[in-house]
């Protein structure tokens, strides 16, 4: 260590540091149109025995008033899935990331990665509001499935169902699969 | 003692290294609900520390970044930006690690943006040295 390095002056400085940072972040966190609630809400979704929470995520500090009520979709298991998806009756979602999409889904499936999308950027349109939505992750574990839900919610869709068990599942069960980036 | 050509060398390096922290938090102050959500997607904090830390990263990240542009608690500055950078690195490779595909949040919260990876890993190791370097070399 050079010989000027004064430890406790150095910590002193980086705590000052800190705190003028975290200062002028909550100041302008409330004079800001962008600013954001210091916490957010967040709604308890339960999937199998796994409780997950699921966030909203508010633009505005205000936005209370405008709050996203999420109803959790309803929850189907690999049968039920398997049963819609030979009956073509519903337009299944993949939640996961391209590359897993690629290497294998559900056929006809949607790629929506949510962990690299913007909602506003998923473009619904050719869907029926009305139309059956069955999303589904890796696992029953993965709380990305239910994040996309609520965006599904939030722009209209009322038909929107999840899928517990997701790809995993559904491998498991030796069904379907394809492949490559096509659904 | 410091050499010309050394003084000039640690000078470029400060300032090009507050540059970056300066531009790499004005996405995030502007959209803190959206950088929100970047860090929710590295799964590492609790869904109701998740606005906070958007709220508090990118001012530091600009404080840090004013401090070494103008030479103010030059090593201070360097051994909080070194260990902020540090850990970047360890959130991208616990991200890469555990398969998630997901925005950097890094330089900016463009969804066509760099995902997490090892170039921004690198990118981060160099960042990383350039912040040691003024640590050892600095005599303030």
């Amino acid at each position: 260590m050079p010989d000027n390095f004064d430890y406790r002056k150095i910590l002193l400085r980086i705590i000052s540091i800190t705190g003028i940072a975290i200062a002028t972040g909550i100041l302008f966190n409330q004079i800001s149109p962008f600013g954001i609630p210091f916490v957010n809400d967040y709604s308890v979704i339960k999937i199998d025995k796994e409780k997950v929470k699921v966030p909203v995520f508010l633009s505005s500090k205000n936005a209370k008033s405008e709050k996203f009520e999420f109803h959790p979709p309803e929850q189907i298991n690999i049968k039920e899935a398997h049963k819609s998806f030979f009956k073509g009756s519903a337009i299944f979602i993949d939640s996961r990331s391209k590359d897993k999409y690629k290497n294998g889904h559900i056929p006809g499936a949607i790629s929506v990665p949510v962990n690299n999308i913007h909602p506003d950027r998923i473009d619904l349109q050719s869907i029926d509001p009305m139309q059956k939505i069955i999303v589904y992750c890796d696992d029953p574990e993965c709380g990305l499935s239910m994040e996309l839900a609520a965006i599904f919610e939030q722009k209209g869709f009322m038909n929107v169902h999840f899928f517990t068990g997701g790809w995993q599942a559904w491998k498991n069960a030796e069904y379907q699969v394809s492949t490559g980036m096509k659904p | 003692m410091k050499t010309r050509w050394e003084k000039i060398l640690f000078d470029l390096i400060r300032i090009g290294l507050g540059f970056i922290f300066i531009y790499a938090s004005i996405d995030k102050i502007f959209n803190p609900a959206t950088f929100a959500k970047v860090i929710y997607h590295y799964r590492v904090l609790p869904v109701e520390l998740v606005n906070l830390a958007a709220i508090i990263m990118p001012w530091l990240e600009i404080s840090l970044g004013i401090f070494l542009i103008f030479g103010i608690w030059i090593r201070a500055s360097a051994i909080l930006s070194g260990l902020f950078t540090f850990f970047f690195i360890i959130l991208m490779g616990s991200a890469m690690a555990r398969g998630l595909n997901i925005e950097c949040g890094c330089f900016s919260l463009n969804p066509e943006a760099a995902l997490v990876g090892w170039r921004r890993i690198i990118e981060d190791v160099f960042m990383l040295a350039g912040f040691v370097y003024l640590v050892f070399y600095n005599g303030k």
